[in-house]
């Protein structure tokens, strides 16, 4: 008898299983795969988003087609983001999926006014990528989304390859979503996006629009105020502690017109603060170990009174963007980029009590001690030019 | 003449009903017979007096055959056998012999051949066999001829036993004295031999029919090991394990089921090393079998398994005596039915199904390395085409942008979603499977060809399927090939895989991997958790789970079977290098 109890109870848990699961099935071939978008305004005030969509080609196997672009580009016109996807669809026929979103772009002009608001459905739409790339187009975004990459057939993967790629230099920084949003939740530090630009360039010979990656943009709250050159962004990634590799390039000891190459190989910084008589200083350790790339002279610097030398030029050359970009940021943008306000506030809890509110008056005033610790470890397989003096 | 409507005349078995009746009925069926008789003599009295016998001749001559014939059947031989009662024999070579004639009637296969116990003597007797069932040499060699050729004296008690002890030249000799021994032991292929004046009868073991020699079996195919298999014929699969396990604690018991085809069965365990508990169980079960046909071990599978809901096995099967061996030295218990070379090997563990004799032939490393691939294959052919599913239809995001590109690229202008067209191929992939194995060889390549080319090839470049669903498809048909002994399971649950993912995605996946774990975390084998030793957790055991230890470190046998003798070898064993004292 009891059996024939449990079957409905059996049925009863069965079927409950089905009231949950993965909502919204959408098939391949029914959606629109987003790969970048660019956001302008238009002259109205309305927002202007540009679609890179992805398209795949029916003929099976991606490899063929040839010089084809994979992707399409469309534009839609809304009053807000969500909107604006929305009247996509109008030209598209399928649903738009951003889950692959690779990059971001926002219009210079639009920055200046605030993106607070894209970065806020950016991070509420759970389709979007946390980690997805953020560029300030110099001009429109659109441009830049139409624009065409030499190499990758989707050319908002070149611009996200690009990104990586030029990170290397640490003249640029990379900037997600995800470190934006968090930047610009601690209301005092300044975030910064890396620009990005329509340059010419050619391919068979044809000339064809493409994008190349240039300067940083400074954000004061989500409004863009002012950009730093590459100097300024790498001393700016030196105080973060963010440069990763790159080249500081001396001129050579023994032969001032010719340069030397340095490498960064690993670099690192202990931010400390002091306040003395109200003075706040900032005391920066920069940490920086770099083999020698190459060089230009005829001379051997297979010496340790040269290293001594090149490593004295090396850290003369770090302090020197450390102090552009100190300069830029405390003079003329009054933007906190090196995140100094949350250093004091870990540091110096009850002092940022006060300092919070002002901080905008305190930054500027912010005196900043270096201390820079170079290292050159390795000369490389080669001991000195062939061209060279042997040393005794 | 009436029938017994209680009980089967071919093979009475409702002794209990017959035994009370059978006295009554016997009387019936002469008072009927008399009866008859009286009538047709009545008949043909009338004919000749009226003059007519002349017209009549042709009936009454049919008539009168018809009760000549039904005379047989009143043979009391017959009769009790009929009726189902343990006769004896009776002591006129005659009357056994018509009663064997009566119960074999329309049995062109039963050879009763009559002759006369020496030259002198001429005592009656009669040799019964049926044909094809024992070696004609033996009869006409061991039997027949020292029978006709050797004198004997007046004692017929005397002439049996003489014949037993001095005549016969056969290895297996027995005294049978029913009427239902003699008919098992004729079906069984012996030739019984019936004296004039004995109510004893002799049978020789002379069974000798066609089977199959040993060979190589094409399921558990190996490298290494021993290439031997079972054949059809229950003695010789018994005498394939007595050769590799030479010891008399095997233990190997015989009893018949089924009604009609009183199929041997055996049970071989090794006594001092089993559990007796689950011999006791097994016997149990197989006891209470109640069937009129047994023609292969998955009938008594079906009817002795733990969990015949279940779409996982809980009963073991083999084809190698090496195999079965092993398993009997671990402590399980081996059912062979006559007939069939698959033997069935209770407990059975979710394990075994990652376990193959090789794996205990070959160096440990790279057996370990196979185990793996086997639990990851079994993994991936369950799932893989349901993942796909719910990856494609639901959860775009965790593909690379590479591979969905390329999926996107592939799925573009395919007619049916993701989740008919995984069923699709799933389903055209188990035709084409079970095409194969049905048809048969020199047609099976057209079959490959045609599944290669038309699933392959053509559907992809006609648009109907994408290329990465037949990857997807091929590659689990593979992967299913690495775990034979689940791969029924594996595809039915790959298909309630493909159907949750199709309709809830990853959620719907893990949905059913759980109740299946669940599900097989309550089955048992013969009292043995099914999927001891991972639950509940066996550390010891898991030495031959997902790594194989070398045979030094093995040494003992699995404990969850529970066995008596858990020690395998002794201590020590691990070979060392020989120093050189140089």
């Amino acid at each position: 008898m009891w059996q024939r109890r449990l079957i409905p109870v059996i049925i009863c848990i069965l079927l409950s299983t089905m009231l949950t699961g993965c909502w919204n099935r959408k098939e391949l071939n029914a959606i629109g795969i987003v790969q970048g978008i660019g956001i302008d305004k238009t002259p109205e005030g309305q927002i202007r988003i540009t679609f890179q969509v992805l398209k795949p080609s029916s003929k099976g196997g991606g490899k063929e087609g040839g010089s084809d672009k994979a992707v399409w580009v469309t534009t839609s016109v809304g009053a807000t983001i969500q909107d604006t996807v929305r009247n996509a669809t109008k030209q598209s026929g399928r649903k738009f999926y951003v889950g692959h979103c690779k990059v971001i772009v926002i219009g210079e002009e639009v920055s200046r006014e605030g993106i607070e608001q894209f970065v806020e459905i950016f991070q509420r739409d759970h389709e979007f990528r946390p980690d997805v790339l953020l560029f300030i187009a110099r001009g429109k975004a659109q441009d830049v989304i139409e624009a065409d990459n030499l190499q990758e057939k989707v050319p908002a993967s070149g611009i996200a390859n690009l990104a990586t790629a030029t990170f290397a230099t640490s003249n640029v920084p990379k900037v997600t979503l995800h470190d934006f949003a968090k930047t610009l939740a601690s209301k005092t530090s300044a975030p910064f996006i890396p620009g990005i630009e329509v340059v010419e360039g050619k391919k068979d010979g044809k000339p064809i629009k493409v994008v190349q990656i240039d300067n940083t943009a400074v954000f004061k709250q989500d409004k863009l105020i002012g950009w730093l050159n590459k100097k300024e962004a790498r001393g700016m990634l030196w105080l973060l502690g963010k440069v990763k590799s790159g080249t500081v390039v001396v001129n050579s000891p023994q032969d001032e017109t010719q340069r030397v190459s340095l490498e960064i190989i690993r670099a690192a910084s202990d931010v400390d603060v002091e306040v003395i008589n109200n003075q706040i200083i900032m005391k920066v350790i920069i940490k920086e170990e770099g083999n020698l790339a190459e060089q230009a002279s005829a001379v051997n610097l297979f010496t340790p009174d040269i290293i001594h030398e090149l490593e004295a030029r090396k850290r003369a050359g770090i302090e020197d963007e450390v102090n552009a970009a100190l300069l830029k940021a405390q003079q003329e943008l009054d933007a906190d980029v090196f995140k100094f306000g949350e250093e004091v506030h870990r540091r110096n809890p009850k002092l940022w009590k006060d300092l919070k509110k002002k901080w905008d008056q305190e930054f500027p005033k912010v005196l900043v001690k270096l201390m820079i610790e170079v290292r050159l470890n390795r000369i490389g397989l080669h001991k000195r030019p062939q061209t060279a003096e042997e040393e005794g | 003449m009436t029938t017994n409507n209680h009980s089967d005349p071919l093979y009475p078995d409702h002794e209990w009903l017959a035994t009370n009746k059978s006295a009554v009925q016997q009387l019936n069926a002469l008072l009927e017979y008399a009866q008859q008789v009286e009538v047709f003599s009545k008949k043909a009295d009338a004919a000749f007096r009226a003059g007519q016998w002349l017209k009549m001749l042709n009936s009454l001559k049919e008539e009168y055959q018809a009760l000549e014939q039904q005379q047989y059947l009143l043979n009391p031989v017959y009769l009790t056998y009929a009726n189902g009662i343990k006769q004896a024999l009776s002591k006129e070579a005659a009357v056994n012999v018509n009663g064997l004639k009566a119960i074999f009637a329309q049995c062109s296969d039963l050879i009763i051949r009559e002759f006369n116990l020496g030259a002198t003597e001429q005592i009656p007797a009669a040799l019964v066999m049926i044909e094809g069932m024992v070696d004609r040499g033996a009869i006409n060699e061991s039997i027949l001829k020292p029978l006709l050729f050797t004198k004997y004296n007046g004692d017929i008690n005397g002439t049996l036993a003489f014949i037993k002890a001095n005549v016969l030249s056969v290895a297996n000799i027995k005294e049978i004295r029913t009427v239902r021994e003699v008919v098992d032991e004729v079906l069984a292929g012996n030739a019984i031999l019936i004296i004039d004046k004995s109510d004893i009868a002799l049978v020789s073991e002379v069974k000798g029919w066609e089977s199959r020699s040993v060979e190589e079996p094409d399921t558990e195919a190996v490298v290494r090991g021993p290439r031997e298999g079972f054949v059809e014929t229950i003695r010789t699969n018994t005498a394939l394990l007595r050769r590799k396990i030479k010891n008399p604690n095997l233990k190997i018991e015989a009893l018949k089921v089924g009604e009609k085809t009183q199929t041997a069965i055996c049970i071989a365990y090794i006594k001092g090393i089993v559990d007796e508990r689950i011999v006791q169980e097994l016997k149990k079960r197989l006891d209470k079998i109640e069937i009129d046909a047994v023609l292969e071990s998955g009938y008594i599978e079906n009817l002795i398994e733990d969990a015949p809901f279940s779409l996982f096995p809980t009963v073991g099967n083999s084809e190698k005596p090496d195999n079965v061996s092993a398993k009997l030295l671990e402590g399980r218990v081996a059912v062979f039915v006559d007939g069939t070379p698959f033997v069935l090997m209770v407990p059975y563990l979710f394990v075994e199904a990652f376990q193959v004799s090789e794996d205990y032939y070959s160096r440990p490393y790279y057996t370990t390395f196979i185990r793996w691939l086997r639990w990851f294959a079994f993994f991936t052919s369950t799932v893989l085409p349901a993942l796909y599913v719910a990856i494609t239809t639901y959860h775009q995001e965790l593909l690379p942008q590479a591979l969905l590109t390329s999926i996107a690229t592939a799925q573009e202008g395919t007619p049916f979603p993701a989740v008919v067209e995984a069923l699709l191929m799933q389903i055209i992939y188990e035709i084409l499977r079970e095409a194969g194995v049905r048809l048969p060889r020199p047609v099976g390549s057209a079959v490959s060809i045609v599944g290669a080319l038309v699933i392959g090839e053509a559907a992809v470049t006609a648009g109907l399927v994408g290329a990465p669903m037949v990857v997807i498809v091929g590659g689990t048909a593979i992967s299913s090939f690495l775990i034979p002994a689940l791969s029924d399971v594996n595809a039915l649950l790959r298909i309630m895989l493909i159907i949750m993912a199709g309709f809830s995605g990853i959620y719907g996946i893990i949905l059913g991997f759980i109740l299946t774990i669940i599900h097989q975390c309550s089955l048992r084998s013969f009292g043995v958790p099914y999927m001891s030793p991972l639950a509940p957790i066996n550390v010891s055991d898991l030495k031959d789970v997902f790594v194989r230890f070398p045979w030094w470190a093995m040494r003992t046998r699995p404990r969850v079977l529970g066995g008596q003798n858990p020690l395998r070898e002794k201590a020590g064993q691990k070979p060392k290098a020989q120093t050189n004292n140089n």
